[in-house]
């Protein structure tokens, strides 16, 4: 069972983003869960979602990546054996850390029969307001850059070419290995391809990094 | 709180890209470093306040739609306006759902100079009841001032553009988000 995650900031379009990529993904024969993560009690995002024809999995009460990771645990064990979903899309809270959520899904393997894959960590960040981001919650916004395999320039479509040469400095800065990507949810630019990498392609597991990471400093360690 | 600098390592395998970290602490296990590293976005996360409500807007004669949306987009500005008066510096999102019967409106904002974005999915012209659901989540003042503040203004724009409401939930959270990481 592949999991995606479209990470990002509070107000970077995730919500936008996850119903047409969905609409793709469902368009090219996949079975798709939705699970939702919101930072409050009600998950607003999740009754955006539904009203857009889709059913998704609302988990509130924390974040999935770490307070109720055993809950995002079970909830993706139910999925796999209630609904048997080729790619489970998920939108964190805004305020989760990508490799959290990796591992968090990983550890649902040890509550049923199920295998986890990660579809490539995608970071949408908003271009609208790239300068205010980085002053007020720099960290945060470097963390999700930094954990994506692909980072996608969101609201291309409101934003100024300055903007958009900003951030995608601001990310190349962040992180020089990442594909960075236009997105613009609203026209629908970059759905595509986030679409194809989600459904052909594959990231690193959090456990097996974590064991590379390990071996690496040993290795060092006696040098 | 405080901001370390982490270095970090991406290692590329043909399709399978890894990216983690290399930080600077002085931990062996790189579980214990991704937990310190945890503690201290939560801690940055903190700085962001949430709050949510539901109203009841019932009016048997109903309420023009066009009007029953100004009300909702000028309460999310004036609500967001007045938590930057008190000292909130970004605003997460403020994000709204009117459910008209089966039918939605859907709105979202995350800057007060960017008009807010309507998704207007229902077909009625008149709405004589809905439920609305107002999410506001700000950086740099906590839950109950926000609470404080949507309170505040609540009366006054429900007055200017005539909605009569009831409030049908108060989503008032405590802040929680590292607790778990403190015994």
């Amino acid at each position: 069972m592949k999991i995606a995650q479209i990470a990002g900031f509070l107000g970077s379009g995730k919500t936008t983003a996850l119903m047409r990529i969905v609409d793709g993904l469902v368009s090219r024969k996949n079975r798709v869960a939705i699970v939702v993560n919101d930072v409050g009690d009600i998950s607003v995002d999740a009754k955006f979602i539904e009203a857009h024809g889709l059913k998704a999995k609302e988990i509130s009460g924390g974040c999935i990546c770490c307070q109720i990771a055993g809950s995002f645990a079970e909830t993706l064990a139910m999925l796999h054996d209630s609904f048997d979903p080729d790619i489970v899309i998920v939108e964190p809270s805004g305020v989760a850390i990508p490799w959290g959520l990796k591992r968090a899904a990983e550890f649902s393997e040890s509550k049923t029969e199920v295998v986890i894959e990660h579809a490539p960590v995608i970071t949408l960040v908003d271009s609208s307001r790239i300068d205010v981001l980085m002053k007020a919650v720099k960290r945060l916004v470097e963390t999700q850059i930094r954990e994506a395999d692909i980072c996608f320039i969101n609201k291309v479509d409101v934003a100024t070419d300055d903007d958009i040469r900003k951030t995608e400095e601001a990310i190349r800065s962040i992180n020089q290995t990442a594909e960075i990507r236009r997105m613009s949810a609203l026209t629908g630019e970059g759905i595509d391809y986030a679409v194809e990498a989600i459904e052909t392609r594959t990231s690193a597991r959090y456990d097996k990094a974590n064991e590379a990471e390990l071996l690496k400093k040993q290795y060092n360690a006696g040098e | 709180m405080h901001h370390d600098d982490h270095d970090h390592d991406h290692h590329h395998d043909h399709d399978h890209e890894h990216h983690h970290h290399d930080h600077d602490h002085d931990h062996d296990d790189p579980a214990d470093e991704d937990s310190q590293l945890h503690l201290e976005i939560h801690r940055a996360v903190d700085e962001l306040g949430k709050y949510a409500i539901e109203l009841d807007i019932k009016d048997p004669n109903g309420i023009p739609k066009d009007r029953l949306i100004k009300f909702v987009d000028d309460l999310m500005r004036t609500a967001t306006d007045e938590c930057i008066e008190h000292g909130a510096d970004l605003i997460g999102h403020v994000k709204s759902f009117l459910r008209i019967g089966d039918d939605s409106v859907m709105f979202s904002m995350v800057h007060p100079e960017i008009p807010t974005v309507i998704q207007d999915n229902s077909s009625v012209d008149s709405v004589p009841e809905s439920l609305l659901v107002m999410h506001i989540i700000v950086h740099g003042i906590w839950d109950d001032v926000i609470r404080g503040c949507t309170l505040e203004v609540l009366p006054d724009v429900a007055k200017k553009w005539d909605i009569p409401y009831s409030i049908h939930a108060d989503y008032f959270d405590t802040e929680k988000s590292i607790a778990h990481h403190e015994h």
